[in-house]
């Protein structure tokens, strides 16, 4: 009951609730925490593993001796490398038609009820439903899975450049057309560089549909990647293969979201968007 | 002055779309109808499949995201609440919660049909997977940024901690809840394509790999244009529920 924790006990700093005041000082070390969660976690992991087939539930041990193996022989790293690509360069392309797009909405309002119809309906459309005009349109190879992410890519890109425009103070673009600067002048030193927050914040809301989307593909129509990894571990119920790559995933989602908010960061160390948290 | 605000109000909408339309008939015309189905195809497709058992079909589809999202939005508000208010618990599951967050719910469609066979609860268990971790995360988050002051004012008139909870912290954080199950929304509409793609009798997503299979590409057409509409409707939903609910929030989009 955390209301009553002892006042003098140490573990008041913990129990006690988030928002009573003089709680003092964490009486354990810092590791201490994710050691224990970690702890807790593969306990709790290993006792549901041990009623079950290694086939239908691979204990953590299992899992980690396959990881071993699987980071030995190169496989991981083989089709980590690809999905990572794909994603990349999907992105890449999704960002490099988007910015522009969601600059134009967030600059001309006639522009904006133009596409508004269109970023409005298709942003709600998963990506995965287009696979199979991807497919059709682009073929089985690369393009359709680049097609894929870039589409993604596009819709979180585009909003959220969009929103950024919306967001730049009146008095900042006022201070430099004030100054003798031109309309010009105002969209390349005011509202590009205050934007780029945003357009950060887009990606970062995309990458984790992206990785959605590029499992799916690769589920469903490809023959590398970490999506293929899973679904043909299927085949020979090697669920600690399955399980290495769906870790394999989560820290590669967790590696480039880290990633954004580093550059986000490194950028803007005041005037970050409140989106990107504390 | 109605005709300045449909100059600048409508005509854009419906030159917009005037001219996509246009430009897809073009496409099917000039193209290839396979790779852009006509747009009488596609309206034929539409009655064929209405005729049928489309309803059945969406229904389904809807059955099985409300099942996944409603039970794990009810598991997940109270483990949030329970993260945000006691620093302890936050300490040991926020790292879990947070890593599971960025595993792509999709991946776990081989785990949830070797744990469950190919079946509902599979696709069920998917959707509660897509929701869980992002209502949770929301909800801790309303707790933590509950505005000090008022706690401070319940407090100082006398306010035990269950007062505070119930009084204070809870409804500020129910909006976080609902901004959370409106991202999860989408979510979970991105795996039940999927899942049903991949390992479904029927539904949506088993609509789509249908006509995929069969090249019926009017079809994917009626399916892609039925997940949007469905899409926007929940999203509205949210949205009327946290501009009725979401005190600060309101009118947020």
């Amino acid at each position: 009951m955390p209301a009553r924790a002892d006042a003098t006990s140490p573990w008041r700093s913990v129990l006690a609730p988030s928002w009573s005041l003089g709680r003092g000082a964490d009486p354990l070390p810092t590791f201490v925490w994710p050691v224990a969660s970690a702890v807790l976690l593969a306990a709790a992991w290993s006792l549901a593993a041990g009623r079950f087939d290694v086939t239908v539930f691979p204990s953590p041990l299992a899992v980690a001796r396959e990881a071993m193996r699987m980071a030995a022989d190169g496989t991981i790293w083989e089709h980590a490398g690809i999905s990572a690509a794909r994603l990349a360069a999907g992105f890449a392309i999704g960002g490099a038609v988007a910015v522009p797009v969601g600059l134009a909405m967030g600059l001309s309002p006639f522009f904006r009820r133009m596409m508004e119809p269109f970023t409005e309906f298709f942003r709600f459309i998963p990506a995965i439903a287009m696979v199979v005009f991807a497919l059709i349109w682009f073929g089985i190879g690369e393009a359709s899975k680049l097609f894929l992410i870039a589409y993604n890519a596009f819709f979180s890109i585009a909003m959220a450049t969009e929103m950024g425009v919306a967001r730049v103070e009146r008095s900042r673009i006022n201070a430099v057309l004030s100054l003798g600067g031109s309309r010009r002048d105002t969209a390349l030193l005011v509202v590009l560089p205050s934007v780029v927050p945003y357009i950060l914040q887009g990606m970062r809301i995309g990458m984790g549909r992206a990785f959605a989307t590029i499992v799916s593909a690769e589920i469903l129509a490809a023959n590398a990647g970490l999506g293929y990894l899973i679904y043909s571990a299927r085949e020979f119920s090697r669920m600690d293969t399955v399980v290495v790559a769906i870790v394999a995933l989560g820290l590669l989602g967790l590696a480039a979201d880290r990633a954004f908010v580093a550059i986000a960061r490194r950028l803007y160390r005041h005037t970050l968007p409140e989106e990107f948290g504390p | 002055m109605i005709r300045a605000r449909f100059v600048e109000m409508v005509l854009p909408y419906l030159l917009s779309v005037a001219i996509m339309l246009g430009l897809w008939q073009l496409a099917a015309t000039q193209v290839n109808p396979l790779f852009f189905p006509r747009l009488e195809t596609v309206w034929r497709s539409f009655w064929s499949l209405a005729s049928g058992d489309l309803g059945a079909q969406i229904l389904v589809s809807l059955a099985r995201i409300l099942a996944g999202f409603g039970i794990a939005s009810l598991a997940a508000v109270p483990i949030g609440l329970l993260m945000g208010t006691v620093p302890a618990v936050h300490r040991l599951l926020g790292g879990p919660v947070d890593f599971f967050r960025f595993i792509p719910p999709i991946a776990m469609i081989v785990l949830a049909v070797a744990w469950f066979g190919a079946s509902d609860v599979a696709i069920v268990f998917l959707i509660g997977f897509s929701t869980i971790f992002i209502v949770t995360i929301n909800t801790e988050a309303g707790v933590l940024h509950v505005v000090r002051n008022r706690i401070r004012a319940a407090q100082m008139m006398g306010a035990g901690f269950w007062q505070v909870f119930w009084l204070v912290v809870l409804p500020s954080a129910i909006p976080h809840a609902l901004i959370g199950m409106r991202i999860a929304m989408g979510a979970a509409f991105s795996t039940i394509v999927s899942a049903e793609m991949i390992a479904g009798d029927y539904g949506l997503g088993y609509l789509l790999q249908e006509a995929r299979t069969t090249l019926r590409t009017g079809n994917i057409f009626v399916g892609i244009v039925l997940l949007g509409m469905l899409g926007i409707m929940t999203d509205r939903v949210f949205r009327f529920l946290i501009d009725r609910f979401g005190g600060e929030h309101a009118g947020s989009r």
